[in-house]
């Protein structure tokens, strides 16, 4: 099921057909506003410019929810963190916490901008492959004086493509690792220390490996991080000219709500 | 006593566009005693199957029962031991006794009689006491494969069943292992092995059941199987099948490389004699 | 095009994995190096690739030595290599980016690179895959797609180590005869394997055992000279089957079928 949320959704929309890196910048600029706005105005008007994209890139909105499924519980922490524990005028209370209307506020608006950044996120990882952005990424990055440090912005983008491959892949391995200590009759709610021991010694093992193939194969296939040249061409077209215009828009309206 | 597997149905990613349909109305019996191959290609579902066995997976529709209890109550995974793919690489423990003794203290083993259960395995596998107080992963390939078996041995099953177990081993471990094997059948455990080396596994069996595509192709004895299914088969078979085919008269529901030759001896004796006449 | 002379090679923890090993390989020949688990046939293999470092001795690839640090990423560029587990050897995040990879690597520009990648991958008829993800794949898929990527390099020789031991029978066979082809077209193929069966297409078997080349020459007459339990294991059934017929003289002793349609012919002859 995990393959589905985040995952890369092909098509032909403005929204695919963008440069990867007009969309990266648009989603940083996005997330500097959600994480700015603090009024429900704001984020009526962040409603309406998802709203825009989604119809733009004509994906369903099931898949958007399900990016925001798994972290649901994660959600409503931070929604009862902030309605229990914010000072302010009472609206009622329950036997030992009392809740504020500013906590109501706040909690909503807190809850708003995670959803938002997540829903954001898989927007752009929904209309760019997943090689689209490392590019992106990549180009993007190497107008910062990285090799100073010692870093070359490929090493960079090639830490993030192999992530992306390794993350999914530990996954499994976790998921099997799980299911034959399960067999073994491992309790994880009687025991959890017994149950962290089981399954994270043979899976640190198994990465450890992984790690090792992967970098052998990338020796053996003569990786180097400075020269290397890139199958993918990136290219400002038209409506990336008029996307930049409108982030200063969007950047403006934040200013005013 | 037995496995029985009822309307068997199970989906992956219900109800999205990647739905799978990964088991189609499985039925069967695995009576208790009995050595079992569950055969068929990659992704006709035998892992899935098993992992029913276990309640590891849930069916969508049907039923699993072991001995008559339903296979997702937690109880099962006593009676029913399943070493899932690669188990050496499930090792976790600093000795050999600390990762044999992990399964039967789980399910509330303790002292002499868990000491009694893990030296006990080790000699199920053709290891001997001393392995108890040495690191699992200074073990070859071969032996941690067999601790992982003893781990589940010792949990002292009625049903072993084992998803790949000779993948990836050399020649010579992969005999011995399928001895072990053989050893634990004869010592009265039922043993169900799911693998697609038909060649290896066959000759050990008594029944074999075949997945294609998630549906039930075939179950039956092993000579029923050689004579009614196309592919996959032991090697030795599929050449007889071809040399028939040649105009050679051979028994074709054979595997063994005696048999083999004995019937191409025959055969060509009686091709001489009739190019004497 | 392969010279190994005088090759050991010891594990930082001071067990020696290659005992004096001396090859010598020519272009265009196909050979099997087989051998139990750790008698050091990876070992020999990844020193080719300059992954290794001899110990003592030295290994040449086209006259360039492997321990000629200027000169590795020719060598592996002469000499590609492809690993055991198709999970862990897949670099980039689909098909297409992962066999452009070495490329991208040997600095070619996109043009040529968007040619090689295309060509390889017709080559292994993955081609309709080149978008896909990796994780949908089978292992034998990934495996074409692992060959697919090293062809993209070019390479004179290709080295495989024991590439079909985690796939089932109908992917090693198809594996098997990609490999075969690309020998026919002249490339240079040095395949490790444990499994004898793999074997048929081979010109040369060396056999090795803790570090050592046992036996090192023709198949055919290896197998029929060499006692079995030299190996270690048993025979696989086919080639058991030919040998007890060509010991007991049904078939011509001049001949050792070692496949399926081998001893078909061998025996059809009799009729």
């Amino acid at each position: 099921m995990n393959d589905l949320f985040f995952s890369f959704i092909p098509g032909n929309s403005i929204l695919h057909r963008l440069d990867p890196r007009t969309k990266i910048i648009g989603l940083m600029i996005v997330s500097i506003c959600i994480l700015q706005i603090s009024s429900f105005s704001g984020m009526a008007l962040v409603t309406l410019i998802f709203a825009a994209f989604v119809f733009a890139c004509k994906l369903p909105l099931m898949h958007f929810v399900r990016s925001v499924r798994p972290m649901i519980i994660f959600f409503l922490l931070i929604f009862l963190m902030q309605l229990f524990f914010t000072e302010g005028t009472p609206l009622f209370s329950l036997s030992l916490v009392t809740v504020s209307y500013e906590g109501l506020i706040l909690g909503t608006i807190l809850t708003l901008r995670f959803v938002f950044l997540l829903i954001f996120a898989a927007l752009l990882t929904a209309t760019t492959s997943p090689s689209g952005i490392t590019a992106g990424i990549e180009r993007l990055l190497r107008h910062f004086p990285l090799r100073h440090a010692g870093i070359s912005s490929h090493d960079i983008a090639m830490m993030m493509s192999l992530s992306i491959y390794f993350v999914p892949m530990l996954y499994d391995n976790f998921k099997n690792l799980r299911d034959a200590q399960f067999s073994r009759g491992l309790d994880i709610r009687k025991e959890p220390l017994k149950a962290i021991l089981s399954l994270s010694v043979p899976l640190i093992g198994m990465s450890v490996r992984a790690v090792d193939d992967v970098a052998m194969a990338m020796e053996s296939r003569c990786y180097q991080s400075t020269g290397r040249s890139s199958m993918h061409v990136l290219e400002f077209g038209r409506y990336d000219h008029l996307f930049i215009l409108l982030y200063f828009f969007v950047v403006v309206l934040c200013l005013i709500f | 006593m037995s496995i029985e597997v009822k309307d068997l149905n199970h989906f992956y990613n219900k109800g999205t566009s990647l739905e799978k349909h990964a088991l189609d109305d499985v039925n069967f019996v695995i009576d208790k005693g009995e050595f079992v191959l569950i055969g068929g290609e990659v992704g006709s579902g035998k892992s899935t199957l098993v992992r029913h066995f276990n309640g590891l997976l849930k069916p969508d529709s049907g039923s699993v029962k072991i001995n008559d209890i339903d296979a997702g109550d937690k109880k099962v995974r006593s009676h029913l031991g399943l070493l899932m793919q690669n188990p050496q690489k499930q090792l976790f423990g600093r000795t050999v006794f600390e990762d044999i003794s992990f399964g039967p203290s789980n399910f509330g083993s303790k002292g002499e009689a868990l000491k009694k259960r893990v030296v006990d395995a080790l000699d199920l596998v053709g290891l001997g006491p001393e392995y108890t107080e040495i690191s699992p992963f200074s073990l070859s390939g071969g032996q941690m494969r067999l601790v992982a078996l003893a781990g589940i041995l010792a949990m002292e099953p009625e049903y072993l069943v084992l998803d790949e177990p000779t993948s990836g081993l050399d020649p010579e471990n992969r005999y011995s292992l399928l001895s072990t094997l053989k050893g634990l059948h004869c010592s009265g455990l039922s043993v169900v092995v799911v693998s697609h080396q038909v060649d290896e596994i066959l000759p050990l069996a008594d029944k074999v059941i075949l997945l294609k595509k998630g549906r039930l192709a075939f179950v039956g004895t092993p000579e029923e199987y050689l004579s009614s299914v196309s592919s996959p088969l032991p090697e030795i078979t599929s050449f007889m099948k071809l040399l028939n085919q040649a105009g050679f008269d051979v028994r074709d529901n054979i595997y063994s490389v005696d048999d083999a030759f004995q019937e191409i001896v025959r055969s060509l004796k009686i091709v001489e004699v009739e190019q004497n006449e | 095009m392969i010279k190994i002379t005088n090759l050991s090679y010891r594990y930082p923890d001071g067990t020696l994995a290659l005992n004096s090993v001396n090859l010598d390989i020519k272009k265009g020949e196909f050979v099997v190096i087989a051998g139990k688990n750790g008698c050091g046939k990876s070992t020999l293999l990844r020193s080719i690739n300059g992954l290794i470092l001899p110990s003592e001795g030295s290994v040449a690839v086209n006259g360039m030595y492997t321990s000629d640090r200027s000169r590795v990423m020719d060598i592996r560029r002469m000499a590609g290599m492809i690993f055991q587990n198709p999970e862990s050897q897949f670099i980039g995040m689909t098909v297409e980016e992962d066999v452009a990879f070495g490329p991208e690597n040997l600095s070619l520009s996109t043009e040529e690179i968007h040619k090689l990648v295309e060509k390889s991958l017709r080559a292994v008829e993955m081609h309709e895959f080149r978008d896909h993800t990796p994780r949908i794949l089978s292992g034998g898929q990934k495996q074409k797609i692992a060959l697919a990527s090293v062809l993209a390099m070019e390479p004179g020789i290709i080295l495989l180590d024991e590439v079909t031991t985690m796939l089932d029978p109908d992917s090693r066979n198809e594996i098997l005869s990609l490999v075969k082809r690309l020998h026919e077209n002249g490339t240079t193929i040095v395949y490790v394997t444990h499994l004898l069966e793999e074997l048929v297409h081979a010109d040369r078997l060396v056999v090795m055992e803790e570090g050592r080349i046992m036996h090192d020459g023709d198949p055919r007459t290896i197998l029929s000279q060499a006692k079995v339990t030299t190996f270690g294991f048993n025979l696989p059934p086919i080639i058991e089957l030919s040998r007890k017929l060509r010991d007991s003289g049904i078939i011509d002793r001049t001949t050792f079928p070692l496949s399926k349609d081998e001893l078909m012919e061998a025996l059809c002859q009799l009729k």
